[in-house]
């Protein structure tokens, strides 16, 4: 009996424990993923490189529904709230609002940076987000090749 | 219970380049991952789509590249999967030229008639002011 209850009290610790981690780690999401054309001497003999550009994101949503979950009372201002910032922020999108839209305009300076001679293929085009619930990380990434010189 | 059983498949992005006229060589790579309460820590399975696609065309180019990501439920929240798959064409032969470095087809010429006898006539003056010149050289080299 109490072998059993040992055991089943280690499984709760060790996925709890995996729960806690996963969560700390935080969760990749991929929103999209777009490839170029792709020349196979170039991606199978050039020089393979990753651009990446990211943005701090505070999802102010989260933060108020964690608000309104703490406070001893509450009047429902911050569901209000939090409505009123999902109505002005609607629209298609992809991953959480940043504060600076521009984060991702330098990336074609990068790709200049990487590969002066021009010779480009096999461009991966990726956006992901890393989430920690009410921050997140928003991420513009590009693999490619470029030939050798 | 039974929808849930079957799952259900949401497309998240679809992405095309320019599809060639030979497409008798189709090529395709997958990249996938299983989700477990919806965990994923990166997103690095889609990093080898093109090392899979160049390498079931090793002497050419892959053209008419569809992308596609579908997000994939088996069973609500416990478990989930992402596909992203690449399809296109090889194609083998020399490309095409960019637009931009063919030879322009030479104009046809808009020349009109009265602007043809206008050049005649300016040779013609020109040439008469030669001679005049040439005659009045000799003129003034004769002793």
């Amino acid at each position: 009996m109490n072998g059993s209850c040992f055991r089943i009290h280690r499984i709760v610790l060790a996925t709890s424990m995996w729960l806690a981690l996963s969560l700390m780690t935080g969760c990749a999401v991929l929103h999209s993923v777009q490839l170029g054309e792709i020349d196979s001497s170039v991606v199978l003999e050039g020089r393979r490189f990753e651009i990446k550009v990211n943005e701090l994101a505070l999802d102010v949503e989260q933060v108020l529904a964690v608000a309104e979950a703490i406070a001893t009372q509450s009047d429902g201002s911050y569901s209000i709230l939090a409505d009123i910032f999902a109505l002005s922020n609607m629209g298609p999108r992809t991953g959480v609002a940043v504060y600076n839209p521009e984060y991702s305009d330098g990336i074609i300076d990068s790709l200049r940076k990487e590969c002066p001679s021009g010779q480009i293929s096999g461009l991966m085009s990726i956006r992901e987000s890393i989430d920690f619930d009410v921050i997140s990380g928003e991420f513009v990434k590009l693999v490619g090749y470029c030939a050798q010189e | 219970m039974a929808v849930c059983l079957v799952g259900c498949v949401h497309m998240s992005a679809v992405s095309t380049t320019s599809i060639p006229a030979d497409r008798r060589k189709p090529v395709e790579a997958t990249g996938y991952r299983f989700l477990f309460l919806m965990i994923n820590f990166d997103n690095n399975y889609v990093d080898e789509l093109t090392q899979d696609l160049a390498n079931q065309c090793k002497n050419g180019r892959v053209e008419g590249i569809l992308t596609k990501q579908e997000d994939i439920m088996y069973f609500p929240l416990f478990a989930h999967a992402v596909q992203v798959s690449a399809t296109g064409y090889c194609v083998v032969g020399t490309p095409p030229a960019p637009v931009h470095e063919q030879a322009a087809p030479e104009e046809p010429s808009q020349e009109t008639s009265t602007e043809a006898a206008d050049r005649e006539l300016l040779k013609e003056a020109a040439a008469r002011e030669l001679l005049k010149e040439a005659a009045a050289r000799e003129l003034l080299e004769t002793p």
